[in-house]
């Protein structure tokens, strides 16, 4: 465990929360058949 | 020192799958949160509107009719003109509209239940009827019942990206100070190209006309009249979908026949678009479903 720096750390995080956002960004775009939602009249 | 080898272990494994570790367990936290926060309805829906008037109105001691159906009801539909015009009548019941935008007949049992939860006694519905209310193949994500099966980002991804965009569009317009265009001004040919697009390659079995059958059936085994009517739509519009005659003829047919068809006798200057009244349709059709209603509640 002495060998882990911050740097690692930061590099962990980092590469989560990209890797998680990837993902929410693709399910947010993906195909809906057309799902049409009217909200408001 | 057996435990720090475990523990060097368990780390240099870590290290080499961390995304697959952090990335479902950030995943699972996020979803759990948002289906917790529920974002997407903290904005005020067509369902709040309707409870609102409800406090605003409160039935008291007397029974409630209700108004319930689609967009088309929520706007074509005054209530409270209406239940003064079945007080003059001698018949003293509260009258609330709960048509909601972009429902079809699958949401009617929620809508009344949504208000019987207020504690108000429904003695009878009245159900709007149009070939949008059939149409069971898009699903409204706004109301609270939305039965959500699948990770909250994905299930709510047509309303994410929705809610994106016009906020977007609203920035934009804040930005340049440049005025919005609005639902009503020149909105029309969008509308009846919106009907068309939705129904020009429809046929009678995309439509789920016949769970009305049960739906009514449910309602009066709880004690509750059902009056339904067959929605007014613009005949400018419905002109140009050429198997309009074939899909209201699949609609009439699993209609009671009892029912109040005003379809296609409204005129297109009482119209907004192909399936909205304006005010003028407005008092039209709440002048007719008025006497309808009347005549009908009282031969009970």
């Amino acid at each position: 465990m002495t060998t882990t720096t911050n740097r690692e750390l930061l590099r962990i995080a980092v590469h989560s929360l990209f890797y998680l956002a990837m993902i929410i960004a693709i399910m947010m775009m993906w195909e809906d058949g057309g799902v049409f939602v009217y909200e408001n009249f | 020192m057996g435990r720090w080898c475990v523990m060097n272990r368990v780390w240099a494994w870590y290290r080499r799958h961390y995304l697959l570790v952090n990335v479902s367990i950030l995943f699972l936290l996020i979803d759990l949160a948002l289906g917790i926060v529920d974002p997407l309805h903290r904005v005020k829906t067509p369902l709040d509107d309707a409870l609102a008037e409800i406090d605003k109105r409160p039935a008291g001691t007397r029974s409630a009719v209700l108004l319930v159906g689609n967009s088309a009801v929520q706007v074509g539909v005054d209530a409270k003109d209406m239940e003064t015009q079945l007080e003059r009548a001698g018949l003293s019941v509260a009258v609330y509209n709960v048509g909601l935008a972009s429902t079809s007949l699958r949401d009617i049992p929620h809508e009344i239940a949504a208000v019987e939860k207020r504690g108000v006694k429904v003695a009878a519905v009245v159900v709007g009827m149009n070939l949008f209310a059939g149409d069971v193949r898009f699903e409204p994500l706004m109301y609270p019942w939305a039965d959500r099966s699948s990770p909250y980002v994905f299930f709510y991804r047509t309303l994410w990206r929705r809610r994106i965009a016009r906020n977007v569009v609203k920035a934009w317009h804040r930005v340049t100070k440049t005025p919005e265009k609005t639902d009503d001004a020149g909105s029309q040919d969008f509308r009846e190209t919106v009907f068309l697009a939705r129904f020009q390659n429809t046929t009678p079995s995309d439509l789920a006309f016949s769970e009305l059958g049960g739906i009514l059936k449910s309602l009066a085994s709880n004690g509750i009249a059902t009056h339904v009517v067959l929605l007014p739509q613009n005949p400018k519009g419905t002109a140009q979908l050429a198997q309009y005659a074939e899909l209201m003829r699949a609609l009439r047919a699993e209609m009671p026949k009892d029912l109040l068809d005003v379809a296609d006798s409204f005129s297109p200057d009482e119209f907004r678009d192909v399936g909205h009244l304006n005010e003028h349709g407005r008092a039209h059709l709440t002048d007719a479903l008025a006497r309808w209603l009347t005549l009908r509640m009282q031969a009970k």
